[in-house]
């Protein structure tokens, strides 16, 4: 377990010791509330209550689900740039590898996610321990199940790295805009609105604004959305071990 | 690189010091250290750091660890280097500091894969002592190259391979004694290391002779002649 820390904390330094994303990351958050946000918000009026709110909530599972998506491709650099073959020569085991890389995608959400949050509840007058620490658990459930999807998709680059980011566009494109990540199934059209109930953001971002207290009539059902959300963590995070565990190899990346 | 348990074999079995690599993969790695042919670095970190990580990794005494790493890295002329990133290094830098991981770590069994390719000569030599320093430590070490001089000055037996069959096993001394010497030899050495493997087919017709047929041998080597006179890819 150590060696596995050891290996998470390698990870991590070299994740802090460059900060200008972090910045970046809080920076584009601010602007984008700031003006698009609250334009949009405007326009909406009161066909959806408070929709900032949601908006805001909305914007913090694009960061969540931006971050993991970057440990994914973290795992393919490596691969890339020829460092696999090393990390898999360390004494450590293949699951033990992906603790490692999951508890630096865990700490790079985090560490994205967190101080926009605190600062959306501040502002909004909202903000209590209880809140943050359920908010925040709901958004690392659901970066735990992207972070599995982006590392399970990743043998994809063992052949061709090219299709490995176009496959990662294309999903991130449809799993955001068939979502309630920025409307609310209650208002989406019949036509529209079952495939967003099959994108996992859908949970999360409902389970999110649940528990910050958004109004439950247009959201899933909490209990539904959290059984979700942790089903799918559980089950990407074991199918990513059960790949790295049997498939991945340290080669070079094509 | 099954050895080391990066790739997974596709049939059979491999044990190293009587461990299996499939089932206790971890357990081997533990007790191995491997410098890989191109040097495998991270290209933000500095040569102090990345040994520092290596060494714990492989739980290398804390207390005695920057000790290590520096002697280490004076030793192997990387200490002038010690605040470049990994990226701006030269080539033979980096390969040294492939070098450095495995002696730093002192494995029972290492693995040098080609260790003084893209290295100086002043280098080489530098390296293959702290090499032979490492067996005399009481490591097994097993060196890939295609250099029949480091193969002469480092190996204690020689494994020459042939389109991966093995060809013949022996000492230097052997295997020179072996060679006649009247006989013309056209060597294609494919590997030469430390205590296993290599190759030519030259060694089927007798083995090396006296010092002007070594001489060949290293001209062979140079012109990748097989014994019918086919060009062999290196």
């Amino acid at each position: 377990m150590n060696r596995v820390l050891n290996l998470a904390a390698f990870n991590i330094r070299v994740l802090l010791g460059d900060p200008t994303w972090f910045i970046l990351s809080w920076a584009l958050f601010a602007l984008q509330l700031a003006i698009y946000g609250s334009l949009i918000s405007r326009l909406v009026g009161s066909n959806l209550p408070n929709y900032f709110f949601f908006y805001s909530i909305g914007l913090m599972i694009i960061v969540v689900f931006e971050s993991a998506e970057d440990v994914g491709r973290h795992f393919v650099e490596h691969a890339h740039e020829g460092e696999l073959p090393y990390f898999l020569s360390l004494p450590v085991s293949r699951s033990g590898f992906l603790v490692a890389q999951a508890i630096y995608g865990v700490v790079n959400t985090l560490l994205k996610v967190a101080p926009p949050l605190l600062a959306v509840l501040f502002i909004w007058g909202n903000l209590t321990v209880s809140g943050a620490l359920f908010a925040l658990a709901a958004l690392f459930l659901l970066g735990l199940g992207i972070t599995g999807t982006m590392v399970s998709l990743s043998f994809i680059a063992f052949k061709a790295v090219d299709i490995y980011m176009a496959v990662l566009a294309g999903l991130s494109a449809l799993l955001i805009r068939f979502s309630t990540v920025f409307y609310p199934l209650a208002v989406m059209p019949n036509y529209y609105s079952p495939v967003s109930v099959l994108s996992p953001l859908t949970y999360g971002a409902d389970l999110t604004r649940w528990v910050l207290g958004f109004d439950p009539k247009y959201l899933l059902n909490p209990v539904l959305a959290a059984v979700v959300v942790t089903a799918i963590a559980v089950s990407t995070l074991s199918l990513s071990a059960r790949i790295v565990d049997k498939i991945i190899e340290g080669v070079k990346a094509a | 690189m099954i050895l080391c348990t990066i790739l997974k074999p596709t049939s059979g079995t491999a044990k190293v010091m009587g461990i299996d690599v499939v089932e206790e993969g971890t357990k081997v790695r533990e007790v191995m250290g491997i410098a890989f042919q191109e040097a495998r670095g991270f290209w933000r970190h500095k040569p102090s750091s990345i040994l520092r990580f290596h060494a714990s990794m492989f739980d290398i005494d804390h207390v005695k660890r920057q000790d290590l790493i520096e002697q280490t890295m004076k030793d192997l002329e990387l200490w002038e280097s010690r605040d470049k990133k990994f990226m701006h290094l030269s080539g033979g830098q980096a390969k040294r500091l492939e070098t450095a991981k495995v002696l730093v770590q002192r494995p029972k069994l290492a693995i040098f894969d080609e260790p003084t390719s893209q290295v100086d000569l002043r280098g080489k030599r530098k390296i293959w002592d702290k090499i032979r320093e490492l067996r005399d430590q009481g490591s097994t070490v097993i060196v890939a190259t295609n250099e029949v001089r480091e193969a002469e000055y480092l190996a204690d037996r020689v494994t020459i391979l042939h389109q991966g069959q093995l060809v013949v096993r022996d000492s230097i001394p052997k295997l020179k004694d072996a060679r006649g010497g009247a006989q013309e030899p056209r060597w294609s050495v494919d590997f030469v290391s430390g205590r296993q493997r290599v190759a030519s087919k030259g060694f089927e017709s007798g083995g090396l002779g006296p010092e002007n047929d070594l001489c060949q041998l290293q001209l062979g080597c140079e012109n990748l002649v097989d014994q019918d006179n086919r060009a062999v890819s290196r």
